[in-house]
C-alpha cells in the first residue's frame, strides 16, 4: 500500500490513539467525547489511517480492534479508489491475517467480517473466491488467496476440519457478502456480480457443512456432561446459517435472473432450514415466513409439501394450542403459505382438494383463540391479512360476472368460507367486559381499535360478494343480543351494521325493519345498565342510517328521545347533537306537528351540563329546522319567537356577566353561543332548494312580511344582538366571524324569510369594522358575498348601500397605502371590486376621477408586488375588466372601456414586469389570464405591450444586445397569435419569462463578479 | 386497464395491506351504490401532540386520466380554513404540484401523509387563502383557537 511506504509523521503516537479509543468507552469523559470523536475521525480519514487501522486491530482491547475494523471500512469507502493492484492485494492479506489471528465470534470480529465483506465489493478487488479462500486460509491458519487455491483439498473436506468459531465466522461473512452485494443491484457492470455468483457452489456447501454440524450438536443426548454447551453451539451455527441462507436467497431473488440454474446450490439446503423449525431454533419461523412471503417462488412444491407437514405436525399443532410468541410466528408462516396458494387460485377454484380444505379449516381455526386482539391474541390481526385478501380476490372475480351470468360451482364454497369468517371476526370485535377492559393500557386499547377498523373495511368489502345473506346474518345476530340482554354482543352487532350502511339501498329497508321495528332505541333509553360503548355505537347508527330514517319517519319518536337522552352524556353528547340536527333537518316535514314536545325536550336538554355552544346550536337547528317546515309564515313566527327566547336569554346574559359581572371570558362564550345559535338558526330556516315557491301563498302573505310586517321585530331582533354583541367585543375574533355567518345565513335565499335582512344590515355591520378588526378578510369575504346574493338587486335601497360598501372599501384602501401593509386585507378589498365590477360595475361611474384613479392604482400595486395573494386577485381582477371590456353583451361594457383606457397602458406594464421574471413560477399562471384577456378585448394591446416591454428594467439593460429587439419583436407577434390558443399563449409567455429569469441570475453573477474585479454580461 | 386503472388498484390493495392509524382512504360511491376508483374520499387526522390533535378531516382525492403521470387533486370537502388550502378547499401542496415535487412513486399514503404534517406546518411561502394566512401570521393564539374549534367541529371517531 502506498501508505506503508512512507514515514509515519504522526501527531501522535498510536499509544495516544488507543488510549484516546479506550476514553470514549470509559465512564466520566462525557463532556469530551464530542472532541475525542472528531479527532478520531480525522484521523481515520488522514493517508495514514491505513497503519492506524491496522495497527489498532493488533490491540488485545476488543474496543479498539472494533475501531481498527472501523477505521478501515471508512478507509475502504473514501479512500480505496486510489490503491494500486498490489496495495488492494496486500490489504486483503492483511485483513484476513487479523481475522485468522481473533476467530471468536466478537464484536469486532463481526465488524471485521464486514468489513472484509465490503472489500470484496469494490471495484479495486478482484478477490473472486472469497469463501473458499478463507476456508483454506483458517485450515492453512494464514492468508490463501485466489491464486494459490488450486492446491487445496476440496470445499467439504476443508470445512469439516474447521472448528466451530471458524465456522461462525465464514457463516458471519457469507451474510454480510449477500447483504453488501444486494446494494449494489442497480449497478450496471455485471462483472462484480459474476465474482459474487462464483461463490454459490462454496455456500453449498457451508451451509450444508454446517446445518448438519449445528443439528449434530442439537440432538445431543441429555445423558452428554457437555449437553448444555453442544445445544448452545448447535443453536448458534443454526441461527449463523440461516441467517446466511436468507442473504444469498434475496440476493439470488435479484441477480440469479440470468443464471437460474445456480439456483439449486442454494435450494440444497432448504430441507435442512426446514429442519430447524422443528428444533425450535431461533428465529427460525421468522426467516422462513420472510422468504414465503416475499420470494415464495424459492421453495419448490416438494418442499412447500414438507413445510405443510411440519405445521400440521405434533409440532405444529402443539405450537397452535399455546397461542404465545411462538404461535404468532407460525401464523405467519400459515398466512404466507395461504397466500401462495390464493395467488395461485387453486385454493378457491379447487375447493374439493383436500389439501385446500384442510388449508382453509386451519386459517379459520386460528380466528377462534377466545382471547382478546390486543392483549393476549396477537395471531388474529395476523390472519386477517390472509382474509383481507381473500375476500379481495373472491370479490374481484366476483365482479367478473354479471348478475345474470351462471358463475363457478366453487364460487358459492368460497362464498361459504367468507361467510364464515365474517362470522368469526364477528366474534373477535366484540369488547371484553369492562372488568378486563379497564386495566389495558392505550397500545392494547389502540391495537384493538384499529383491528376493529380492518374488520370494518372487510365487511365492506364481503358485502359486495354476500349482500342480503349478511345482512341478515348481522340482523339475527342483533336481535339474539338485544333479546338477551347481551349489550357488548348487540354493540359488536350494530358495529357491522354501521359497516355496510353506506352500501345499502331503499330495497334493504324491508330486512332493516325487522331490527328497527323491535324497541332497540327505547330500550336504549330505558336501561340504564348499557355501557356506554353500545351507546355511542347507538349514536354513530343514527347518523349512519340518516337516509332510512328519513324514509321512515315514523320511527323517529323511538330515535329522538334515546338522542336526547345521549345528549346528557358527555362522550356521546356531541355526535348526538349533530345526529339530531340532520335527523330533525332531514325528515321536518313529517316532525311539524311534534313542534311543541320538541320545545320540551329543549328545555329538558338545557338542565343538562352538556348544553354548551356546540350542543345548543345543533339542537336549536334541529328545531329550527321543524319551524321552517311549518306551513304558514304565521306558524313559522310564533316557532322562531320561541327559539329567539332561549337565544335572547343567552345574549342578555352575556351582556350582563360582561358588564355587571366583569367576566369578560365567560361573556364571550355566551355571546358567541348566542352567535352561532342565530347562525344555525339561520341555516335551517333556509328554505330548501326542492321546496316550489307558491305563488298564491305569497299573495296571501307578500314578500314583505318579515321586512315591513309582523316578521319584522324577528328581524330587528337578529339585527340588534349581531350590532350590538360586535359592539362589546370588537377585538374577539370569533365573535366577528360568528356574527358575520348570521348575516351570511340569508345569502343564499332566494325567496323572502326572517333572515333575508334588509341590506343596510350587512352594511352597517361592515362599514363599522376597520383595519384593527379581527378576521377582517372573513368581514371583506362577507361583503363578496353580499354583492353576489344582490346581483339582480336593482332598488334604490340596494344601490345606496352598495355604495356606502364601496366607500368603506376605498377608505381601507386608502389607510392600507400599499398592498405590503395588509397583504391578505388587500386581497379582500380587491376581490370586492372585483366583485363589483361583475355585477354592476356602473355604480364606479359615480365615483370622482381621483378616487378611481387611487383604487385601480393599488390594484396595479398588487400586481407589482412580491406577495402572492394581492397579486394573483389584482390578476383575476383584471382579467374580469378586459372581459368586461370586450363583452357586447353587458350593459356595463362601456364602464369596462373606460377603465381600460385610462389604466390600460399601466396595467400591461405591470404583466409584462411580472412577465420580465419577476413573478414566480406558480403566479405566473395567473399573470397569463388577464394578459390574454387584454389582447382578445383591446384594440391597443400590440402598441400597450411593445411600450411597456421597452421600458422594462431588464430588457433596458440588455437593449445593445443585437439579438434583442428580433426576441421582442417574436415575442408580441408570438403573444398576439397565440392568443385565442391558451396552452400556446401559455408556452409563448412562459418561453419568455425562462429567457428573463436566465438573464436575472447572469447579471446576478456578473454583479457579484464585478464586485471582484471582473465579469462580462450577455443578453438573450 | 389503463395504468391509471391497474395503478389505483394496487394502491388500493397496499392500503388495505398497510395504512397508517386513524387515516382512511377508499374509492367513493356514486349514489346508485357505484365505485368510482378514480375518485377517493380520504380522512386525515391531525397530528398527535399538535393543535390538530382529536380532529380528522374529509378531503376527496381526485385522479386524472393521466396519474401517476400526473398528481392528483386534493380538496378538503368542506373547504378548511388553514393557510396552504385555497378557499376552494384545494391544498397547495409542494408533492402535489406537477412542476414541483410531484413523482409517480407517490403513493397515497405518502400524499396523506404530507397533507397531515402540512396541518401543522403551514408554508408561509405559499400562501393560498387570505383568512387563514392573515390570523397565522396576526395572531397566533386566535388562530390556535380556531383551529381546535375546527378539532371540535370534526371529532376523530
Amino acid at each position: 500500500m502506498a501508505a506503508v511506504q512512507q514515514p509515519q509523521t504522526f501527531p501522535l503516537s498510536y499509544q495516544e490513539i488507543e488510549g484516546l479509543v479506550k476514553s470514549m468507552y470509559e465512564p466520566g469523559h462525557g463532556k469530551k467525547i464530542a472532541e475525542t470523536e472528531a479527532t478520531l475521525s480525522v484521523l481515520q480519514r488522514s493517508p495514514q489511517g491505513w497503519d492506524i487501522a491496522d495497527a489498532l486491530l493488533n490491540s488485545h482491547d476488543e474496543n479498539v480492534r472494533f475501531f481498527g475494523a472501523l477505521t478501515f471500512t471508512v478507509k475502504l469507502n473514501t479512500d480505496s479508489a486510489g490503491l494500486s493492484e498490489d496495495d488492494s492485494q496486500q490489504l486483503l492479506s492483511k485483513l484476513i491475517r487479523h481475522l485468522l489471528a481473533n476467530p471468536t465470534l466478537s464484536l469486532s470480529t463481526r465488524k471485521l467480517c464486514s468489513t472484509l465483506a465490503q472489500y470484496f465489493c469494490k471495484p479495486i478487488s478482484s478477490w473472486t473466491r472469497c469463501i473458499r479462500s478463507l476456508a483454506v486460509s483458517f485450515s492453512r491458519q494464514e492468508p490463501v488467496l485466489d491464486d494459490s487455491l488450486s492446491e487445496a483439498s476440496s470445499m467439504w473436506d476443508t470445512l469439516s476440519l474447521l472448528t466451530n468459531e471458524q465456522l461462525l465466522c465464514l457463516l458471519e461473512y457469507g451474510m454480510n457478502l449477500a447483504d453488501e452485494a444486494k446494494k449494489l443491484t442497480q449497478a450496471t457492470d455485471r462483472t462484480f456480480h459474476e465474482r459474487m455468483i462464483a461463490n454459490v457452489e462454496s455456500i453449498e456447501a457451508l451451509l450444508q457443512v454446517s446445518f448438519v454440524r449445528g443439528f449434530k450438536f442439537l440432538s445431543a443426548s441429555v445423558d452428554d456432561p457437555r449437553y448444555d454447551q453442544l445445544l448452545q453451539h448447535g443453536e448458534k451455527i443454526c441461527v449463523a446459517s440461516l441467517k446466511c441462507f436468507i442473504g444469498w436467497i434475496f440476493y439470488a431473488q435479484s441477480e440469479f435472473k440470468e443464471v437460474p440454474e445456480k439456483l439449486q446450490f442454494l435450494r440444497s439446503a432448504t430441507e435442512l432450514a426446514l429442519n430447524c423449525l422443528e428444533y425450535h431454533v431461533d428465529d427460525a419461523m421468522e426467516l422462513v415466513a420472510e422468504v414465503l412471503e416475499n420470494y415464495p417462488k424459492f421453495f419448490e412444491a416438494k418442499q412447500q409439501r414438507m413445510l405443510w407437514s411440519a405445521i400440521t405436525s405434533a409440532w405444529g399443532m402443539d405450537i397452535l394450542k399455546n397461542l404465545d410468541a411462538e404461535t404468532v410466528s407460525l401464523a405467519r408462516i400459515i398466512v404466507a403459505y395461504g397466500q401462495i396458494l390464493l395467488n395461485s387460485r387453486v385454493l378457491y377454484q379447487e375447493p374439493d382438494d383436500i389439501h385446500h380444505q384442510q388449508v382453509l379449516s386451519i386459517l379459520h381455526e386460528l380466528l377462534k383463540y377466545p382471547n382478546p386482539v390486543g392483549v393476549e391474541d396477537d395471531v388474529a390481526p395476523v390472519v386477517l391479512d390472509f382474509w383481507n385478501s381473500y375476500i379481495s380476490t373472491i370479490a374481484e372475480e366476483f365482479f367478473q360476472y354479471t348478475e345474470e351470468d351462471a358463475k363457478p360451482a366453487w364460487m358459492e364454497k368460497a362464498k361459504s368460507n367468507i361467510f364464515l369468517s365474517i362470522s368469526e371476526f364477528l366474534q373477535k370485535i366484540i369488547f371484553p367486559l369492562p372488568v378486563v377492559t379497564k386495566d389495558w393500557d392505550s397500545d392494547s386499547k389502540k391495537t384493538f381499535k384499529v383491528f376493529r377498523v380492518d374488520v370494518r373495511d372487510i365487511i365492506q368489502e364481503a358485502y359486495e360478494v354476500l349482500h342480503d345473506a349478511m345482512l341478515d346474518q348481522f340482523i339475527d345476530f342483533t336481535l339474539r343480543a338485544l333479546e338477551g340482554g347481551n349489550w357488548l354482543e348487540l354493540e359488536a352487532g350494530l358495529f357491522c351494521l354501521n359497516s355496510i350502511s353506506e352500501a345499502l339501498q331503499e330495497n334493504s329497508d324491508v330486512r332493516l325493519r325487522r331490527l328497527f321495528d323491535q324497541p332497540l332505541f327505547t330500550i336504549m333509553t330505558e336501561n340504564a345498565n348499557i355501557p356506554a360503548a353500545t351507546r355511542r355505537t347507538a349514536v354513530e347508527m343514527i347518523a349512519d342510517f340518516n337516509s332510512f330514517f328519513l324514509r321512515h319517519p315514523e320511527l323517529l319518536p323511538q330515535v329522538l328521545p334515546f338522542l336526547l337522552r345521549a345528549l346528557g352524556q358527555p362522550s356521546l353528547a356531541h355526535s348526538a347533537a349533530k345526529s339530531f340536527a340532520s335527523l330533525c333537518s332531514e325528515c321536518r316535514n313529517s316532525l311539524t306537528g311534534e313542534l311543541t314536545s320538541f320545545f320540551q325536550m329543549y328545555e329538558q336538554f338545557l338542565s343538562y351540563q352538556t348544553a354548551e355552544e356546540f350542543t345548543k346550536s345543533r339542537v336549536l337547528e334541529g328545531i329550527a329546522a321543524i319551524v321552517q317546515a311549518q306551513d304558514s309564515d304565521d306558524k313559522r313566527h310564533s316557532g322562531i319567537q320561541q327559539l329567539f327566547q332561549y337565544v335572547s336569554h343567552d345574549a342578555m346574559q352575556a351582556i350582563n356577566v360582561t358588564k355587571e359581572g366583569n367576566d369578560l371570558e365567560q361573556g364571550q362564550a355566551l355571546a358567541l353561543t348566542t352567535l352561532k345559535c342565530l347562525a344555525c338558526i339561520g341555516k335551517a330556516l333556509q328554505a330548501s332548494d326542492e321546496e316550489v315557491i307558491d305563488l298564491e301563498s305569497d299573495h296571501i302573505n307578500p314578500p314583505q312580511y318579515w321586512t315591513h310586517g309582523p316578521g319584522k321585530e324577528i328581524q330587528n331582533q337578529i339585527i340588534n344582538i349581531v350590532n350590538y354583541l360586535s359592539q362589546i367585543f370588537p377585538a374577539n375574533s370569533e365573535v366577528i366571524e360568528a356574527a358575520c355567518n348570521v348575516l351570511r345565513a340569508g345569502f343564499k335565499e332566494t325567496v323572502p324569510g326572517p333572515f333575508v335582512l334588509p341590506p343596510s344590515a350587512t352594511i352597517d355591520f361592515v362599514s363599522k369594522t376597520n383595519m384593527q378588526t379581527p378576521r377582517l378578510p372573513y368581514v371583506l369575504d362577507t361583503a363578496c358575498c353580499f354583492i353576489s346574493s344582490h346581483k339582480l338587486d336593482k332598488t334604490d335601497e340596494y344601490e345606496v348601500q352598495a355604495q356606502r360598501l364601496l366607500h368603506h372599501i376605498l377608505a381601507i384602501m386608502q389607510e392600507l397605502q400599499h398592498p405590503r401593509n395588509d397583504p391578505e386585507v388587500s386581497v379582500g378589498c380587491i376581490e370586492v371590486i372585483q366583485k363589483f365590477i361583475n355585477t354592476n360595475a356602473s355604480i364606479l361611474t359615480s365615483q370622482t376621477a381621483d378616487v378611481l384613479k387611487g383604487m385601480f392604482d393599488f390594484s396595479i400595486e398588487c400586481l407589482k408586488s412580491p406577495e402572492v395573494l394581492p397579486k394573483r386577485a389584482a390578476a383575476q381582477l383584471w382579467k374580469d375588466i378586459f372581459e368586461l371590456s370586450g363583452n357586447v353583451k353587458s350593459g356595463d361594457r362601456a364602464t369596462g372601456q373606460d377603465i381600460v383606457e385610462h389604466f390600460g397602458p399601466a396595467v400591461t406594464w405591470a404583466l409584462l414586469w411580472n412577465v420580465c421574471g419577476e413573478v414566480d413560477g406558480t403566479s405566473l399562471e395567473h399573470i397569463n389570464l388577464p394578459l390574454r384577456k387584454m389582447i382578445l378585448s383591446d384594440k391597443n394591446a400590440r402598441l400597450n405591450i411593445t411600450n411597456a416591454l421597452a421600458e422594462q428594467p431588464l430588457i433596458m439593460k440588455v437593449k445593445e444586445d443585437p439579438a434583442t429587439e428580433g426576441i421582442l419583436r417574436k415575442f408580441v407577434e408570438s403573444l398576439m397569435r397565440n392568443a385565442r390558443n391558451s396552452t400556446a399563449f401559455k408556452e409563448t409567455v412562459k418561453e419568455f419569462w425562462t429567457r428573463c429569469k436566465q438573464i436575472q441570475i447572469q447579471f446576478a453573477a456578473a454583479h457579484m463578479m464585478q464586485r471582484g474585479g471582473a465579469g462580462q454580461m450577455h443578453g438573450f | 386497464m389503463s395504468l391509471c386503472m391497474n395503478r389505483l388498484s394496487e394502491e388500493r390493495k397496499q392500503w388495505r395491506r398497510d395504512h397508517p392509524f386513524g387515516f382512511f382512504a377508499k374509492p367513493m360511491r356514486n349514489t346508485q351504490g357505484v365505485m368510482d376508483i378514480k375518485k377517493w374520499e380520504c380522512g386525515v387526522p391531525g397530528k398527535e401532540k399538535t393543535m390538530w390533535e382529536g380532529g380528522l378531516f374529509k378531503l376527496e382525492v381526485a385522479f386524472p386520466d393521466e396519474y401517476p403521470t400526473k398528481p392528483p387533486k386534493c380538496k378538503f370537502v368542506p373547504p378548511l380554513f388553514h393557510p396552504n388550502v385555497y378557499p376552494s378547499g384545494t391544498v397547495c401542496l409542494s408533492i402535489l404540484n406537477e412542476e414541483e415535487g410531484w413523482k409517480p412513486a407517490i403513493t397515497i399514503k405518502e400524499i396523506l401523509l404530507g397533507i397531515q404534517s402540512l396541518l401543522d406546518e403551514p408554508n408561509p411561502e405559499s400562501p393560498a387563502q387570505a383568512d387563514a394566512f392573515n390570523l397565522f401570521k396576526k395572531d397566533k393564539a386566535a388562530y390556535e383557537k380556531k383551529i381546535r374549534g375546527l378539532v371540535k367541529d370534526n371529532p376523530a371517531p
